[in-house]
């Protein structure tokens, strides 16, 4: 497979008119430090340019004075011979095919990663650029004399010196070309050193002109007043002509051990409009994930409920992955290194879950020196700062929390004044690494974050005495995570992340009503990959999670009568208090094959998952995974993929609890299984299909005849089937423009009691959705603007309608009854337009983007449910969200 | 888990409430269609074998006598809506044709729905029942105090109704018990308007437009104050904790429910001249109700 190297490592040229020349190569340590994570073994030797071809300045743009540049795509072989040369950024003025032509001849050392030589593809800038001389129409000439001046120049002390440093990020660039004329005088040249310095000897005392030119940059030129006798020291800054550009090259990455997995680039995803900048919500744009009401950013992939897909921070699992309303994450963006997004078929090291995954991973580069954001907009604010640390910069640190305030503006959107909504969140996050080591990888993770939502409307809280008061959800999580690697030879690595935290919940449901839980939680991955040869790598690893559950219940009555429940009932207050544990030692081993001489072509991946599980000290639950993923580069370019597997998933704690212990509750069960194909059409273009079936049993379904609590509250017994089709479409964001055509086509049913009902219990299940469209584009505009949308088309989610109501006098309520099959009607299609536009100013000093997030600035009615009126006889929808325009900005200083 | 994604569920609807139009669908407090908004005992708590009488408050838009079919039966017998009833029973009812059958069939009719648990056909049966002598067969003497709550099912329908949907179907529940405390109904003793005192029934004339503060007043007697027996044997005091449901016609209230001894509703009279019905009705949340009307006329 091809990768790519990253953009500081592709040689820039330089040409001049007269004579045409080439720079040095940029400097590797010039690297953006916040690039993206790379999921394939890293390069450790880039490619060099053995042979540079200089390409002739066309000469219809010399006569004309114009300057330009050209971004290539150049791709190596594993010999470093040139295969390929394509445009990715034309310029036009003939420069693209004389830059093209010339870049065909260059030849390069090979790129190596740890297996040895790799093919790799470069981005390379091809710089046009005239001379002051031949820009003011004069062709220089170099006489006797002035090379006598610059051989006596040479002599010369140090007399002008400098730094070149990139606008807004204050990174010192290495290997620019510096130019210093002075007035009637003899031209000098040279190329920054790997801190971006340069220095000049015997420059004239006059007012000098220094000039620097390099391709993706744009000319910056400083007049100096050189004094006698005088050192004269500057900085000579250069603004990038495209700042975000760095962070998009792991686009191309595919992790090539999962079936289906996505990995997402931040810069990437915080440019869809829709998702507030947060990278998490865009698995929302992307195939097997439903749309989910409100866009309250609940995982429901491949038709299973939410609490079936698992989220996971750096491979310890977390309870939820959104603040309330589900606008944003519970991680701060600039957090986040990358998201996976398994939708299904994926490997051993999950489990517990039979839904899909999402796996966020924390960053693990770290900008040199420090660096500050801060980012407001409607929902919150928040910052960062990062950078590294210690003697010789050996920690890596990043800290960063947000507050939200969006409660402060919902009252304006109230009808009834003495209506309190208020939603609040905020979170916390500490990253630290330890760099360079080569003994292996060292970092801690410390994050936790608190949601809070009061809801009271004094004018309506209904008859029931006990229900008087407010509403009130209060959860929150605090993780503190260690992971640490070290290979302990050639052939064998360990990794082990501990993690402990606490989960809290509580629910108040008006003055009488509430309910506290606290999880004390402790999770341990520990895993050993042993690669005895190329052809055979295997590995194991033991996922323990424990935890002590406290847990309280207060009621206004007495639970045991729920089965017949009498409103005239006389009440008594319930209390219930308890404390139990879960814990489950799942250990699992996997193998990589490679059978075949060309080992990418394809891989065999077996394996198997075995999970035990005590919930509550009363139900213990054994299962064993196995699970086979096969990749299969079919053809240049083309990969088959197949995923099979068995998925076990525990019963909740609320499931199994009883004050008797009697319970007999298994693991819910998913056969799973998805083939699909992969085909790169071009460097940036590529289709992803894949078909899928999913087979669901044993699920826990609630006791049709509960009438006390001496009855059974839950049964394994319901079954459910999805199945579907997932296409992908994607344009990486190579040159000015990205986008993805996402499409889902897909059913998921359930029999809940198929004993009793058979083949006649299968419905619709409550959140399929037949058709999944969504089409992102994005386009960088000049000067720094850019533009993006994103169309969402979704088949409406089916209902059973009412027929009718009855009314019950003593609660003074109407209970709907339905004649319709369950899920027999369907909510008219969901169909938006969000836009998002943003410009980014770059000063000496810092960065700000401003941008505007415009949601449903089309849209049509959107339904996302039926409501009815007080006896069933009356319905309308409730409509979506309405359009809301999101403006925000981020600031960023370097220093 | 499962509970925290609910919530998440919980704030959306939260949400769509705070941040939407109201709903322009019918509210509960507009008499705008035929309701049944009251059923009352009496009487309120009978023991076994304790004769009982029923009667109704139903609303109809043209002011019409609105025929009711009535059920009664004990928590075996009932269904998630009140009394079950055989279909093919009530199938039976719909194809009935009285001009073509004989006064015996018709007689073996009415017996076979007596059975069924008929106790009324208004007008022309008022409804009646004797609490069964076993209703409280298998419990023991503290449960029997605390009681059973029988079912009382009623069908209102217009004589020219012709489908479903023009049939309100209501369910009260009555409870039987040996309560040392039995309850009784609440009773309005009158209605206050702008500081005059009227009676139920009664007519007030106030502006178009006008806001007036409207106060159902409650007999003397009609907060009780009762014993309960809890689960470990002993004797409570109890008061009763009732609340007040308002409708009207037309016009507007601040409030369509107030809890006791909250009585009085701010009215927003129409903004035209004519008559609006207005009712309150009583629950004491033991199963006794009170109801009252007063026309008021704006011009």
């Amino acid at each position: 497979m091809l990768r790519f190297c990253p953009l500081s490592v592709a040689l820039a040229a330089l040409l001049a008119s007269q004579p045409a020349r080439a720079q040095a190569p940029a400097d590797p340590a010039a690297a953006p430090a916040d690039a993206p994570v790379d999921e394939l073994p890293p390069l450790v030797k880039d490619p060099a340019v053995l042979e540079f071809v200089q390409a002739p300045y066309p000469e219809e743009a010399k006569a004309a004075g114009v300057e330009g540049s050209v971004l290539l795509l150049i791709e190596l072989d594993e010999t470093g011979a040139v295969t390929n040369v394509s445009v990715l950024q034309p310029a036009g003025n003939g420069f693209d095919e004389a830059a093209v032509a010339a870049a065909r001849q260059f030849k390069f050392s090979p790129a190596e990663d740890a297996t040895g030589p790799v093919p790799v593809a470069i981005e390379f800038a091809y710089g046009f650029v005239l001379d002051a001389a031949t820009k003011e129409g004069a062709v220089p000439q170099q006489t006797s004399e002035s090379a006598e001046t610059a051989a006596a120049a040479q002599e010369a002390p140090i007399n002008l010196e400098g730094t070149v440093v990139e606008m807004g990020t204050r990174r010192p660039l290495a290997g620019f070309p510096v130019r210093v004329e002075p007035p009637g005088g003899e031209a000098q040249e040279t190329t920054t050193d790997k801190d971006g310095r340069f220095a000049f000897r015997g420059v004239p005392n006059a007012t000098v002109s220094v000039t620097t030119v390099y391709p993706g940059y744009d000319r910056a030129t400083e007049a100096i007043e050189v004094v006698e006798g005088q050192v004269t020291s500057f900085k000579l800054w250069v603004r990038n002509q495209g700042y975000r550009d760095d962070d998009l090259i792991s686009v191309y990455q595919k992790e090539k051990e999962e079936v289906t997995r996505r990995t997402l680039t931040v810069e990437e995803v915080r440019r869809i409009p829709g998702t507030f900048g947060d990278p998490v919500r865009v698995i929302q744009s992307l195939p097997g994930a439903a749309r989910t009401p409100f866009g309250t950013g609940l995982l429901v992939i491949r038709g299973a409920n939410p609490e079936d897909s698992a989220v996971y921070i750096d491979g310890i699992r977390v309870p939820l992955i959104y603040h309330l309303g589900g606008f944003e994450s519970v991680v701060s963006p600039d957090i986040v290194g990358s998201v996976d997004y398994l939708p299904g078929g994926y490997g051993v090291q999950y489990g517990r879950s039979l839904g899909g995954v999402v796996d966020v991973k924390t960053k693990t580069e770290f900008p040199e020196g420090k660096r500050i954001a801060w980012s407001t907009d409607l929902l919150d604010s928040g910052g960062v700062i990062e950078g590294t640390a210690g003697k010789n910069d050996q920690v890596g640190f990043a800290v960063a929390g947000r507050h939200s305030y969006i409660d402060v503006f919902i009252p304006y959107f109230l009808d009834d004044p003495d209506t309190v909504i208020e939603p609040k969140w905020w979170d916390y996050q500490l990253k630290l690494e330890a760099l360079g080591r080569e003994e292996g990888k060292l970092s801690a993770f410390v994050f936790g974050f608190q949601d809070s939502l009061t809801a009271t409307s004094p004018g309506n809280q209904g008859t029931d005495a006990d229900a008087q008061g407010a509403l009130g959800t209060e959860y929150s999580t605090h993780r503190l995570m260690v992971a640490w690697e070290k290979p302990l030879n050639d052939q064998l690595t360990f990794r082990v992340t501990p993690s402990a935290g606490i989960d809290g919940a509580d629910l108040a449901l008006g003055n009488d009503t509430r309910l506290t839980q606290t999880i004390y939680l402790f999770e341990l991955r520990s895993e050993l990959d042993w690669e005895p040869s190329e052809a055979v790598a295997v590995g194991g690893g033991v996922d323990f999670l424990g935890g002590i559950y406290d847990f309280s219940v207060e009621l206004p009555f007495d639970p045991a009568s729920f089965g017949e429940y009498d409103p005239l009932a006389e009440r008594e207050p319930y209390t219930l208090a308890s404390r139990g544990s879960a814990w489950g030692p799942d250990v699992y081993l996997d193998m990589d094959l490679r059978p075949l001489k060309d080992r990418d072509a394809l891989l065999i991946k077996p394996g198997v998952r075995v999970n035990y599980t005590t919930v509550l000290d009363q139900v213990s639950v054994f299962n064993a995974d196995p699970r086979l993923a096969a990749r299969w580069e079919a053809i240049e370019n083309g990969t088959m993929k197949l995923g099979v597997g068995l998925y076990h998933q525990p019963p909740q704690p609320f499931e199994i609890y009883r004050p008797d212990g009697n319970v007999e509750l298994g693991s819910e069960r998913a056969w799973s299984g998805e083939l699909g194909w992969e085909q790169q059409i071009t460097q940036g273009l590529s289709a992803d299909a894949t078909v899928f079936y999913k087979w669901l049993d044993q699920l826990i379904v609630p006791n049709p005849d509960f009438t006390s609590l001496d009855d059974p509250y839950f049964f394994n017994e319901g079954q459910g089937r999805v199945y579907g089709t997932e296409i992908l479409i994607r344009q990486a964001p190579v040159g000015r423009f990205f986008g993805w055509i996402s499409y889902t086509l897909s059913r998921s049913e359930r029999n809940d009691y198929p004993d009793e009902n058979g083949d006649d219990g299968w419905y619709i299940y409550d959140i399929d959705q037949t058709h999944i469209l969504v089409l992102t584009a994005g386009y960088k505009l000049p000067y720094d603007f850019e533009l993006s949308g994103r169309f969402t088309y979704v088949t409406g989610n089916p209902y059973t309608p009412y027929a009718g109501g009855v009314y019950d006098i003593d609660q003074d309520f109407y209970y709907g009854y339905q004649t319709a099959d369950r899920n027999s009607t369907r909510l008219p299609p969901y169909i938006a337009a969000d836009f998002r536009a943003s410009k980014l100013f770059t000063f000496k000093q810092w960065q700000l983007e401003l941008y505007l997030d415009v949601l449903n600035a089309v849209r049509g009615v959107n339904p996302e449910f039926q409501l009815y009126n007080y006896d069933y006889t009356e319905s309308r929808y409730i409509r979506g969200l309405p359009l809301i325009p999101s403006p925000g900005f981020e600031a960023e200083f370097h220093f | 888990m499962r509970a925290i994604h609910a919530l998440g569920l919980l704030v959306a609807a939260a949400l769509s409430a705070a941040c939407y139009e109201k709903p322009v669908l019918s509210e509960s407090w507009q008499l705008d269609r035929l309701r049944v908004l009251g059923v009352r005992s009496e009487p309120a708590e009978p023991q076994p074998g304790e004769a009982v009488t029923f009667s109704s408050l139903v609303y109809s838009p043209d002011g019409a006598a609105v025929p009711t079919i009535w059920f009664a039966c004990l928590p075996e017998a009932a269904s998630d809506f009140g009394c079950d009833i055989d279909p093919a029973l009530l199938e039976s009812l719909e194809e009935l044709d009285p001009e073509t059958m004989s006064p015996e069939e018709l007689a073996a009719l009415y017996e076979q729905l007596v059975a069924a648990g008929l106790i009324g056909v208004e007008p022309l049966f008022p409804p009646s029942w004797t609490a069964p002598e076993t209703a409280l067969d298998g419990l023991d003497e503290i449960a029997a105090r605390e009681g059973v709550s029988a079912l009382i099912t009623v069908q209102a329908a217009p004589e020219d109704a012709t489908d479903v949907d023009d049939v309100e179907l209501a369910y009260k529940r009555m409870p039987i018990s040996l309560a040392e405390t039995p309850n009784h109904n609440p009773d309005f003793s009158s209605w206050t308007v702008g500081g005059q005192s009227f009676a139920d029934g009664a007519s007030v004339t106030v502006g178009v437009g006008d806001t007036i503060s409207i106060a159902a007043v409650l007999a003397d007697d009609a907060v009780e104050d009762y014993l309960y027996v809890n689960e470990d044997g002993e004797s409570e005091e109890r008061t009763e904790e009732p609340y007040f449901t308002w409708y009207a016609s037309d016009g507007s209230f601040d409030d369509t429910t107030t809890l006791y001894p909250i009585n009085a509703v701010l009215f927003l009279a129409p903004e035209t001249a004519g008559t609006t019905t207005v009712m309150v009705t009583v629950r004491d949340r033991r199963g006794g109700m009170g109801w009252a009307t007063l026309l008021v006329t704006a011009q």
